[in-house]
């Protein structure tokens, strides 16, 4: 063989870490987003309901076209680290596939617009976070050009009263001619239940509202005949894996990365005490791995397919990085 | 040795409370039986060996002056040094309520301390959730604290709604030995939640609950005893978690025992608290005037594990007292304190501590301005002076009013037609018999015979006279066996708080002392009396009313009055204008704060009442009129003016205005520059002391006692009608005010102090 066979016959592959997602490493915490990047797709895996809550996604947007003549709220309810961002993107993501043509979709993320002047977050304060995120979304969409003046004006003026500024917005679209938007607006988290029920009594058009919230199940699915509301909100909970739902994590994210390169593999009963413990979220599995290689990684040489991490040497990573301070 | 002559300060305390504030006492202290006994019990609380921790209820009693905030601070203070050391409040009762108890004890917790105390179950909840596998070890350094739980929460993702939930439904299981109000679990969750913190705090606080605390069940305020008294018991909870120890002090309680009759309901909370308190393991000291032991029932006296009086000052607890204060103060005179002196006087003011500490200051300044040793003629003079009395004639009145108030008739100031055998109130009860009440100032060892020699002429006046004796003054307990041979009972000492109820059970015990000499119908008629007697009078209010009465006028635009108003809004704006020289543009002014400027205030109003004739020149000016009486008030008015001493007495009381004004100023500037670093002794505070000091060293050297011509003309005034106040009210009066100018250094000092102190 040539150079060149013996050359890439010693080329060794890369060592990465399979629980990071490729080009968002600098981001481990951060919720999958296929409405950004649309290689997230692939990441998905279904455990705990995840099927399930895309099945009714599906069926309450059988028809998005319907989403001409109403506005619609997502909330997802669940406890955090259950996988409330990763669901609504998706949902973002799907939606945005599925409007049928002339209509497009164009996701606007709020989720993070409500800290005030002085970096508080606004949480219980709920004419304030109203009136705040229509603030927001308002020069957001300026900033997009989908508003102009006197429009944007207009809807600035309605700052105070969030009904009727959401009620608005499809008319401000349609004023620059962009009658086939539709707005997917994704909204901070929500604590409280009288803010969900406000925001799904939005009358509107081309609206459609992704809320999560802490709600527990029971708050949530009451949610679901909302007298407010003259469409109901469509609901989806999320909660902590179901047993097999780490091996099948494990599995699929192996599977992808091997592709990619070289890693460690993870002990049987390092998995088996991922199984066995106590409300296991998908981000708290996801975070935990990720960290046990990430510490691992730095350990040197013996970081390769050939090393099974053991349960003892992952404790003893995570109990001397976390006496570190490290995250 | 006595003093030099020039007096330059004084080891002895003018102002005899307790030190309240965090700071330690500097003075010397007194150590009695009842300080150790105190502490003996607080040891047996602390000594680590103890196994149970079981907590501890200590019953403090004693009147006025007798040193119970002095062994609460004592003991907080001994909790704070124990190894290891132990969390420990000192609360005054300010209010009349629990609910303003709680408030107090709530502000003194703080917020920090509270959401501190909720992370701890926090941590054990998140301990739990990692206790396996490859977060084992980690778990076990959450669950000691050394690791912080929010830190972990976040860097492994944990489910921190899902464990919040479970921090709340741990709380309310535990507090349900307290309380089924489930609120408290669920707010006291919320505060380790960013944004729900303030509106917590305002409810537990006892504001409405806002919106987003509704939606969590949280609807009721915190605005009754019961509420209160279970919240106080939900924090007694949380602090005995983990064996943690946690000794409470409660003073004054019974201003929120006695103020209305106990209900049964908060009766039963207040039960529920010391319960608390106990299975928490905290230790709690309870003071309060006797009283407040009788109307504990038997369900909280109960709880009461360990009880004690405050006893008197013994001769030889006030001699080392003395001894160590002059130590103390070395730089100082030494003054002489005789033994038999120190014995007379621990024995006229019944060994309250309050009072010989006053009268220490009082006697040390004489023995070093008149270069003398103190001795019992000394102490007698000074106590007849300092000690609160009322003026024969100021009782007289009361007990005119009592008899009135019940419906007896008497003749008043009735000669029995004996020589020296005037008495102020006389009761008819037959032909030849009757009740006398006589009225003296003070009874000591010289008085004895004159008095004895009225006695005998009183009774030997009729066939059969009782004898009331009312002493509003000092009474030697010496004495009393001797007079009680001629009198009903013992001598009757005036004291604004009692005497009405004390003059009630002298007067029903006459009913039987008749009956026995085989009185009939006029001996019923005394025990009608005591049927009908209903005495619900209030002495002190008489005396409030006849002694201290102020005139209250509103007026505007003197010059005076302008100045004053200035003065004062200077002294609350204080911070506006007295900015911290050398300090960064960029630091906040510190303001001054409010409870000092008060201090200030009162002070300065205090004085304006006093000696401010305004009122007085208003009232003539204003009714001008062409008539003989008002040119007969105006003739007064002169001649009061030209009384001696009053032109005099007003500028005395000019300098020591500007004196307190200037000593404001400069107790502001001082704690805008300085005041954060004086929270600990060090140059700062020594700087803060020496300005205290200055201050009282000056106006002790004041001619205070020359204000009372001022003071008469104010308070006599020249309405028509008014009367005129007694020589003996004016000296009360005088006597006061330059007690409280005096004393103002140490209330300033002691404020300044106790708003330095962390809360």
């Amino acid at each position: 063989m040539t150079a060149d066979k013996s050359e890439s016959k010693s080329a060794k592959p890369p060592r990465i870490n399979p629980f990071l997602i490729p080009k968002r490493e600098h981001m481990p915490k951060a919720a999958l987003c296929p409405w950004r990047w649309a290689d997230h797709t692939e990441f998905y895996v279904e455990v705990d309901n995840y099927a399930d809550s895309l099945e009714i996604f599906d069926a309450s947007f059988a028809d998005p076209a319907l989403l001409q003549e109403n506005s619609r709220l997502v909330l997802v309810a669940g406890d955090s680290g259950c996988g409330k961002s990763a669901l609504i993107n998706h949902c973002v993501h799907l939606l945005a596939e599925r409007l049928p043509s002339p209509l497009r979709a164009v996701p606007v993320d709020l989720t993070r617009e409500v800290e005030d002047e002085s970096g508080h977050e606004m949480v219980i304060d709920i004419p304030k976070r109203m009136s705040y995120i229509g603030d927001k979304l308002v020069k957001k969409l300026a900033a997009k050009n989908l508003i102009g003046e006197p429009v944007l004006g207009t809807l600035q003026g309605l700052g105070d009263r969030p009904h009727e500024l959401h009620a608005e917005l499809a008319n401000a679209l349609d004023s620059k001619e962009n009658f086939d938007v539709v707005l997917l607006l994704l909204l901070p988290t929500m604590e409280l239940v009288q803010e969900v029920e406000k925001y799904a009594a939005l009358s509107g058009r081309r609206v459609v509202y992704f809320a999560e919230s802490l709600l527990v199940r029971s708050q949530a699915e009451g949610l679901a005949n909302s007298r407010g509301a003259e469409v109901p909100p469509v609901i989806m909970t999320v909660g902590t894996l179901n047993p097999g739902d780490v091996g099948k994590f494990v599995d699929a994210r192996f599977e992808e990365a091997r592709t990619r390169g070289d890693f460690p593999g993870l002990a049987d009963e390092l998995i088996e005490e991922f199984e066995n413990g106590r409300e296991m979220s998908i981000a708290r599995l996801q975070q935990t791995l990720a960290r046990i290689y990430m510490l691992a990684m730095k350990k040197g040489e013996k970081y390769a397919s050939n090393w099974t991490i053991s349960l003892r040497e992952a404790q003893e990573l995570l109990f001397h990085d976390t006496l570190e301070g490290n995250e | 040795m006595t003093g030099s002559g020039r007096y330059a300060g004084n080891p002895f305390s003018p102002v005899a409370v307790a030190v309240t504030s965090d700071t330690e006492s500097e003075g010397p202290n007194i150590e009695t039986e009842a300080i150790r006994k105190g502490e003996r019990f607080l040891d047996g609380y602390l000594t680590p060996e103890k196994l149970d921790n079981a907590g501890g209820v200590l019953a403090v009693s004693g009147e006025h002056g007798t040193g119970k905030t002095y062994l609460a601070m004592r003991l907080v203070r001994r909790a704070r040094r124990a190894d290891p050391p132990v969390n420990a409040m000192y609360l005054d009762v300010a209010s009349d309520t629990f609910i303003g108890l709680y408030g107090r004890f709530l502000t003194r917790l703080g917020r920090d301390a509270v959401r501190k105390l909720v992370n701890d179950y926090y941590a054990d909840i998140v301990a739990d959730s990692l206790a396996s596998g490859s977060t084992f070890t980690v778990a076990k350094h959450v669950r000691s604290g050394e690791i912080d739980p929010s830190l972990v929460v976040g860097g492994y993702q944990m489910m921190e709604s899902a464990l919040l939930r479970r921090v709340s439904e741990q709380l309310v299981s535990e507090l349900r030995t307290i309380t089924d109000n489930v609120a408290f679990g669920a707010a006291l969750t919320l505060l380790l939640r960013p944004g729900y913190d303030d509106a917590v705090w305002d409810w537990l606080k006892g504001g409405a609950p806002h919106p987003a605390l509704v939606e969590r069940g949280i609807t009721h305020r915190i605005d009754d005893e019961v509420s209160a008294l279970d919240a106080m018991g939900v924090f007694a909870l949380l602090y005995g978690r983990k064996n943690r120890r946690f000794v409470l002090a409660i003073d004054e309680v019974d201003k929120v025992l006695m103020s209305k009759p106990l209900e049964v309901e908060t009766a039963n909370a207040l039960q529920r608290l010391l319960q608390v308190f106990l299975s928490a393991g905290s230790f709690v000291v309870l003071c309060g005037l006797p009283e407040y032991r009788r109307v504990l029932g038997s369900d909280l006296t109960a709880r009461i594990g360990h009880s004690m009086t405050m006893p008197p000052l013994t001769g030889r607890d006030v001699m080392k007292f003395i001894a160590d204060a002059q130590d103390n103060e070395a730089e100082l005179p030494r003054v002489e304190f005789k033994a038999t002196a120190v014995e007379h006087l621990v024995r006229l003011v019944d060994g309250n501590p309050r009072r010989v500490i006053q009268l220490c200051h009082e006697l040390y300044r004489i023995g070093v301005e008149e270069n003398k040793s103190i001795d019992s003629t000394l102490v007698e003079t000074e106590v007849r002076k300092h000690v609160d009395v009322a003026s024969v004639e100021d009782v007289t009145a009361i007990v005119r009013d009592l008899l009135d108030a019940a419906g007896f008739g008497y003749i008043a100031n009735h000669y029995l037609g004996i020589r020296n055998s005037r008495v102020q109130f006389w009761l008819d009860t037959g032909t030849d018999s009757g009740v006398a009440v006589l009225i003296v100032d003070s009874v000591l060892a010289d008085d004895v015979a004159t008095l004895l020699a009225r006695l005998n002429a009183v009774r030997t006046a009729r066939q059969a006279v009782e004898v009331v004796l009312v002493v509003t003054g000092l009474l030697d307990p010496a004495t009393t066996d001797e007079l009680g041979k001629r009198i009903v009972g013992t001598p009757l000492r005036y004291d604004r708080k009692n005497f009405a109820t004390d003059f009630q059970a002298v007067l029903r015990s006459l009913a039987n002392r008749f009956e026995r000499l085989g009185g009939t119908n006029p001996m019923s008629a005394v025990r009608e009396w005591m049927v009908r007697l209903n005495m619900q009078y209030n002495s002190t209010q008489a005396l409030v009313e006849r002694i201290g009465r102020d005139v209250e006028r509103l007026t505007s635009d003197s010059e005076n009055q302008y100045a004053n108003l200035r003065d004062r809004v200077t002294v609350f704006n204080m911070a506006a204008n007295v900015s911290a020289a050398g300090v960064d543009e960029g630091e906040r002014v510190r303001r001054f704060p409010a409870a000092v400027a008060k201090v200030f205030q009162e002070a300065l109003t205090a004085l304006d009442r006093l000696g401010h004739p305004d009122a007085v020149f208003d009232d003539i000016l204003g009714d001008a009129e062409d008539t003989a009486e008002y040119h007969r008030r105006v003739t007064q008015l002169q001649n009061r003016l030209a009384a001696a001493g009053v032109y005099r007495a007003a500028g005395v009381l000019h300098i020591l205005r500007r004196w307190v004004v200037s000593f404001s100023n400069a107790t502001a500037t001082w704690f805008v520059s300085e005041g954060t670093s004086a929270r600990d002794s060090g140059p700062a505070r020594s700087r803060f002391d020496q300005l205290c000091r200055a201050y009282e060293r000056v106006a002790e050297t004041m001619p205070l006692n020359e204000v009372g011509p001022l003071v008469r003309l104010v308070g006599d005034g020249t309405t028509p009608g008014a009367t005129q106040l007694s020589d003996a009210t004016v000296r009360v009066r005088v006597d006061e005010f330059r007690m409280q100018y005096q004393q103002l250094g140490g209330r300033v000092r002691q404020t300044v102090l106790a708003e330095l102190s962390p809360p």
